[in-house]
């Protein structure tokens, strides 16, 4: 989910990868009522390949899933921790090894290693149609169908949402929109910072900047060249003029995230950044980042990046795997996901169709919204994303 | 006055970081620019322990680490011996070709050692996952028990005839015993990097062979200093542990050589 | 009783050695002399088995031993450095071949003998030390312990004492031999120190260019070479076309017909002696002379005619 698979890798895998999909074991599931599907999955055994290194994170699969879907499932969940990179590159050998005998049976993935994992068929096909639970999703949120550029054709479903935001510490007057982050950043040189952008957060501000180019989130709705033609330099000269201000006079970016939050946790700057707008409330909690740190979404736009779940396609229990990520959709799940002390992320459901007990639950739990939903920025076609790791080291990096 | 030297530089090296970790890991809230920490807090521990995976994780990494080593010595010993005192031809190719796995990028190498073991069965299995620590780990083994031979002068073979003592009880009784040092760098060493082992044992091992690296290497793209701090604690007991089994099993076997 | 018949061995194709035949007698220590390269190793490791014979024969009293492997030859080598295992004590090293080597006993009974043994070569209080704790000479006699607890019938040294210190050589070189005799060891003793060869063996032989030059007593070899060759090897004196002339024949004299460049003074045994080089002769020579000479000055040197005696 952090990092990218290295190109080559893929590119050798997807020259090797044969013709057959995965789509008629979903075809041929999809005829089945619910009902048989969750009595196949009892007794079933099953693992999640997912990144492991949130405490918060793991300690909700772990006390919140997998209890719950052993109890009323009679299913043994675990969690396989593992990157995005690892797990796709692990498929594509068995695509083309031909194993049908996969060790996960979930997958948590979202937008590049989405596309790549659709590309190549490592999917199981389409699946979300059978998932009763659906029905708590905003059928109408344009994630739904499309993450990043690519058709999501029910071969994933969402699983949580979170708004890009920015963490200050002593910063009296925090800005609030990209025009005053940027100010900000001038008058206050060597506070400021963002990761290298092979890395997901530092490749998500350069969207911000994309966006604040942009006139409006209307011209970047689609892929679109000329746009990048006309105003690439205009991305490129902001970051230009930005960067004498930044950490150590822009000459470096910090590799990644846990880096720059290092550096805030040491006060060495006073901005960091993220998606998921609740992020520092767990590192506040484990004392990583100081009391006082205060979390800002910007007014003039934030990035809302949503995750899914899906299914390899050479999962030996595809009914448990629905069965699971059924139970992660449902209303229960996500609000326990809402709980700060654990994951504390954003949910996906549909507030129109919780009963009024839940929606109250959520409003109770989500406080006062950071982003509130009108300043929330679609995510960007994923050929942004490689435009920018493309050409930013060049642009930016070595104009210094 | 040299030995406490020696001692203190030890002490400086290994242990003084070691304790630091320690204390990273029970601290809470302690910020550069703090000289000492003012908050306690076993939180990571909490972390490590409560994790459903750790006690497998931990008998799986020794297994496979002991695994590992066994093999390697198995393999390693002759192979070394007969680079060291063999009359082969070609040795300058052959060592290059035994060097060769550690001079290729393993992540270049993975996807066709994947396919090899899912044609062979082994994929997402210990067995695979022990197969394939051979690979980073024999190199070394033999280059380290290669110069431990190298050590051993010549006249042994030819002692041991003209006392009349079977080849391979002159090895077992006169040869290992003198490689002790040699052996037990190599067994260390072959340990130490069957330890740090993640790309391999994430891709061979398909997360169904679970090695603390698969539940420690994912907090690193975390900012969650005191338990990547704590994890490198149990990270470091675990050779530490292994040495002591090891030098027991040494004693043991010398023991066995006075008795008989 | 030895006996080597016609022995010839060759490394690709290049012999090192070739047409040696010579007998040692039971009970006698025969010392085997010559410069190195001379083939004189690899000839004791053929005795002893180490190394195949590339033709001729070899017999141990009177039993052929030419193809016998050498853990199964009733002979042991013993080498220049004293190879004793670094990880076991005094006594674990002697008792190494008694209990994984030729001659196998029982606990009880190697243990006795190893004592006895170790008493014998004046090591009892050492026998819990490890070899890095002993002298190399202690080393050199444990080494020996071990070996003649297999009781071989043929020892074999090679250059046993190389690796010690002059005055421990001395010393240990004296003992040995007096050891082998008390002990009556059929003994073949190697080395390239003519002065060792000469004290050590009850039988000289001499080696050189992988030929074995001349046998004998040793007295009979140094006085009286059969050529150049063993002269070089053995004696003292110069070896010119009417035959030996022994140094103790040649004097200082300046009517001599001989001239011979001073190299330089040396003293032994209470005396003053001077190194000349001989140059017609391309041989060197120490003489006894009471005259003072400088080093680089030319002198000439006579013959002294010795009364033959009978």
């Amino acid at each position: 989910m952090k990092r990218y698979v290295p190109l080559p890798l893929l590119l050798a895998a997807a020259a090797c990868a044969d013709g057959e999909g995965g789509a008629e074991d979903a075809d041929t599931l999809s005829e089945a009522p619910w009902e048989e599907i969750e009595e196949a999955a009892s007794g079933a055994e099953i693992s999640m390949y997912m990144w492991g290194g949130d405490e918060g994170i793991n300690a909700y699969m772990d006390e919140v899933v997998a209890p719950h879907l052993e109890e009323e499932y009679d299913i043994t969940f675990s969690r396989q921790p593992m990157d995005a990179p690892e797990f796709l590159s692990r498929l594509m050998t068995e695509r083309e090894a031909d194993s049908m005998d996969g060790s996960g049976d979930i997958l948590w993935i979202n937008g590049e290693n989405f596309r790549t994992a659709k590309e190549n068929e490592l999917l199981y096909g389409s699946f979300a149609d059978m998932l009763p639970n659906m029905d708590y999703i905003n059928e109408e949120a344009p994630y739904v169908e499309n993450d990043m550029g690519t058709a999501v054709e029910g071969m994933q479903v969402p699983w949580g949402n979170v708004q890009y935001a920015f963490q200050f510490q002593g910063a009296e007057d925090p800005p609030e929109t990209m025009e005053e982050l940027l100010d900000w950043a001038e008058e206050n040189p060597g506070s400021m910072t963002y990761p290298d952008v092979s890395n997901d957060t530092g490749n998500g501000f350069v969207r911000h900047i994309l966006h604040h180019v942009a006139e409006s989130p209307e011209d970047l709705a689609e892929y679109d060249e000329a746009w990048l033609e006309e105003n690439g330099d205009d991305v490129w000269e902001t970051l230009r003029e930005l960067a004498p201000h930044l950490w150590r006079e822009g000459e470096t970016y910090p590799d990644s995230l846990s880096q720059q939050d290092q550096l805030f946790a040491d006060g060495e700057v006073s901005m960091t950044l993220g998606f998921n707008e609740h992020r520092a409330e767990s590192l506040i909690e484990q004392g990583t980042f100081p009391e006082d740190t205060e979390t800002i979404g910007l007014t003039s736009g934030s990035i809302s990046s949503v995750h899914y779940l899906s299914m390899p396609f050479n999962t030996t229990e595809p009914e448990a795997a629905l069965v699971a990520i059924n139970y992660m959709l449902s209303p229960e799940a996500q609000i326990a996901k809402l709980e700060p002390s654990r994951w504390g992320e954003g949910h996906i459901l549909d507030l129109d169709a919780v009963s009024s007990g839940e929606r109250d639950e959520i409003e109770a739990m989500v406080g006062e919204e950071v982003v509130p939903q009108e300043d929330a920025l679609p995510e960007l076609d994923a050929r942004y994303v490689d435009w920018i790791q493309d050409n930013w080291e060049q642009e930016v990096v070595q104009q210094r | 006055m040299r030995s406490i030297l020696g001692w203190s530089m030890l002490l400086l090296v290994f242990v003084v970081p070691v304790l630091f970790l320690f204390l990273r890991s029970i601290t809470f809230g302690w910020r550069y620019p703090d000289l000492f920490p003012s908050d306690w807090s076993m939180r990571a521990w909490h972390v490590i322990a409560g994790d459903p995976q750790i006690l497998q994780a931990l008998l799986t990494t020794m297994l496979v680490g002991i695994t590992v080593v066994a093999l390697n010595l198995l393999l390693g010993i002759p192979a070394a011996y007969a680079l060291s005192h063999g009359r082969l031809k070609g040795v300058v190719w052959l060592e290059t070709i035994l060097f060769l796995p550690i001079l290729v990028p393993v992540l270049a190498i993975a996807m066709g050692l994947h396919i090899t073991m899912i044609r062979l069965g082994l994929a997402d299995h210990i067995s695979g996952v022990i197969l394939i620590h051979l690979l980073p780990t024999l190199p070394y083994t033999i280059r380290v028990l290669r110069s431990g031979f190298d050590r051993i002068a010549p006249g042994w073979r030819r002692l041991g005839d003209t006392l009349g003592a079977p080849r391979i009880t002159l090895f077992v009784t006169g040869l290992l015993p003198m490689m002790r040092p040699s052996l037990r760098s190599a067994a260390v060493l072959a340990f130490v990097i069957s330890l740090s082992q993640y790309v391999l044992t994430a891709i061979i091992g398909g997360g169904q062979v679970t090695t603390l690296p698969l539940l420690y290497y994912p907090f690193f793209d975390s900012a969650d200093q005191a338990v990547i701090a704590g994890f490198s604690v149990v990270f470091a007991a675990l050779p530490a542990v292994f040495l002591l089994l090891w030098e027991s099993l040494m004693a043991g076997f010398t023991y066995l050589l006075r008795r008989t | 009783m030895l006996t080597i018949h016609q022995a010839e061995k060759q490394f690709d194709q290049l012999p090192v050695f070739r047409g040696v035949s010579f007998t040692v007698k039971a009970g006698e220590t025969a010392s085997l002399v010559g410069p190195s390269g001379c083939g004189k190793t690899t000839l004791l490791r053929t005795i002893a088995g180490l190394e195949r014979l590339s033709s001729g024969t070899m017999q141990l009293h009177g039993r052929d031993m030419t193809s016998v492997p050498p853990e199964k030859r009733p002979v042991v080598l013993l080498f220049q450095d004293a190879l004793l295992f670094p990880h076991l004590t005094v006594l674990e090293n002697v008792l190494y071949g008694l209990k994984y080597g030729k001659r196998r006993l029982s606990r009880k009974k190697r243990n006795e003998e190893a004592e006895t043994m170790l008493a014998k070569v004046e090591m009892t209080g050492w026998k819990d030390h490890y070899p890095a704790q002993l002298s190399g000479g202690q080393q050199q006699r444990v080494s020996l312990a071990r070996a003649l607890l297999l009781q071989p019938e043929l020892l074999l040294l090679d250059e046993p004492f190389s690796s010690l210190d002059a005055h421990l050589r001395q010393q240990l070189r004296l003992w040995v031999r007096r050891f082998l005799k008390q002990e009556g060891v059929t003994a073949l003793f190697v080395t390239h120190d003519r002065e060792e060869a000469v004290m050590m063996g009850d039988h000289l032989l001499v080696m050189k260019d992988g030929l074995l030059q001349q046998e004998g007593a040793p007295e009979d070899v140094y006085t009286a070479p059969v050529n150049e060759a063993v002269a070089d090897v053995i004696s003292d004196g110069l070896y010119c076309e009417e035959g030996f002339i022994g140094a103790d024949r040649l004097q200082v004299d300046p009517e001599g017909e001989l001239e011979a460049v001073v190299e330089h003074a040396l003293y032994a045994y209470g005396w003053r002696f001077y190194r000349l080089t001989v140059h017609t002769l391309s041989q060197t020579v120490v003489v006894h002379t009471e005259e003072e000479l400088t080093e680089g000055t030319s002198v000439k040197l006579s013959v002294k005619e010795v009364p033959e005696h009978d």
